[in-house]
């Protein structure tokens, strides 16, 4: 990172077999479990530039993302700020584009200004490949992959440990940045 | 397995020492322009631009348009998705997943356990 205050930008990219708009539409559908995020659920006053959104975990008992919706271009661009409510470092700014090509669809996740050396950092590079390669997976199966599965079934046994700093009354709306 | 196409052109991508060369130095910096990352290279930039098509064909590398200069980024999914069909399909289940399942039970039986102690006494 050469004493760098931001990690370096990077692309987490995949070929979706599936039209544009579907793909749109299972990564924004809101208030249901979205397995390809560890089950978290979009929750916003309202989904659209401007506005906050979080990622709720555990039920909505718990708050496992925060940040501000800063652009949105149906069906083809989202772009946010993203912050961990489990660690303490600032929030970086996550993009999801999806191009059409043949009727297939070319999904990229791009994070930026992840603060360096931070567990952010590592946690968001981990996190994005996940993401990425299960949501293709769940847009063209119906189902993550098997190894997701099994994480999801390890965390839903580790729901009752989850830090109570992550209880959703710590974290409004406008804790959003 | 219909990911085999896409999967067969990440082997074949990194089937060339100079494409894993090349793939070594755009991991190394990312966003480098096509330029740059030519002149590591003895061979004729028309022969590293079919190479990079070929790493772009197999989504090994991303190019992005920046005014002129088209900058270029490492993309680790294709790679993680071969790990994970030879890895986590498999020896992750029967030797991390099924003994972290028990581990995690354990766990967690222990943490409600201390958590009943907690409101009992309470």
């Amino acid at each position: 990172m050469n004493g760098k205050k931001f990690a370096d930008r990077a692309v987490y990219k995949v070929m979706i077999d599936a039209p544009i708009e579907t793909v749109w539409s299972e990564l924004v559908k809101q208030n249901t479990p979205r397995p390809f995020i560890w089950d978290g659920e979009w929750d916003a006053p309202e989904f659209s530039a401007g506005n906050p959104y979080r990622v709720m975990a555990n039920n909505g008992k718990a708050v496992a993302v925060i940040g501000r919706i800063l652009e949105m271009d149906p069906p083809r661009r989202l772009v946010t700020t993203f912050r961990l409510t489990s660690l303490p470092d600032p929030a970086s700014k996550v993009t999801y584009t999806l191009t059409e090509k043949d009727g297939k669809t070319e999904f990229s996740l791009v994070t930026e200004n992840v603060p360096a050396g931070t567990k952010s950092e590592k946690s968001m590079a981990d996190g994005a490949k996940f993401i990425v390669e299960n949501f293709k997976a769940y847009v063209e199966t119906g189902k993550v992959t098997f190894g997701a599965r099994m994480m999801l079934a390890v965390y839903s046994l580790m729901a009752p440990m989850m830090p109570k700093s992550m209880r959703t009354e710590n974290w409004p709306y406008d804790k959003a940045e | 397995m219909s990911d085999d196409r896409d999967m067969e052109a990440v082997f074949q991508a990194l089937a060339h020492k100079s494409r894993r060369r090349m793939l070594d130095i755009v991991k190394e910096s990312p966003g480098i322009g096509v330029g740059h990352l030519a002149s590591e290279f003895d061979v004729s930039r028309v022969a590293v631009i079919k190479h990079l098509a070929v790493l772009e064909e197999a989504m090994l590398v991303v190019s992005e348009k920046d005014g002129r200069t088209r900058r270029l980024y490492f993309n680790a999914v294709p790679i993680q998705m071969i790990y994970d069909r030879w890895t986590s399909e498999y020896s992750a289940y029967w030797s991390g997943g099924v003994a972290g399942l028990k581990y995690l039970s354990e766990i967690r039986a222990r943490h409600e356990e201390s958590e009943r102690k907690k409101r009992t006494k309470g």
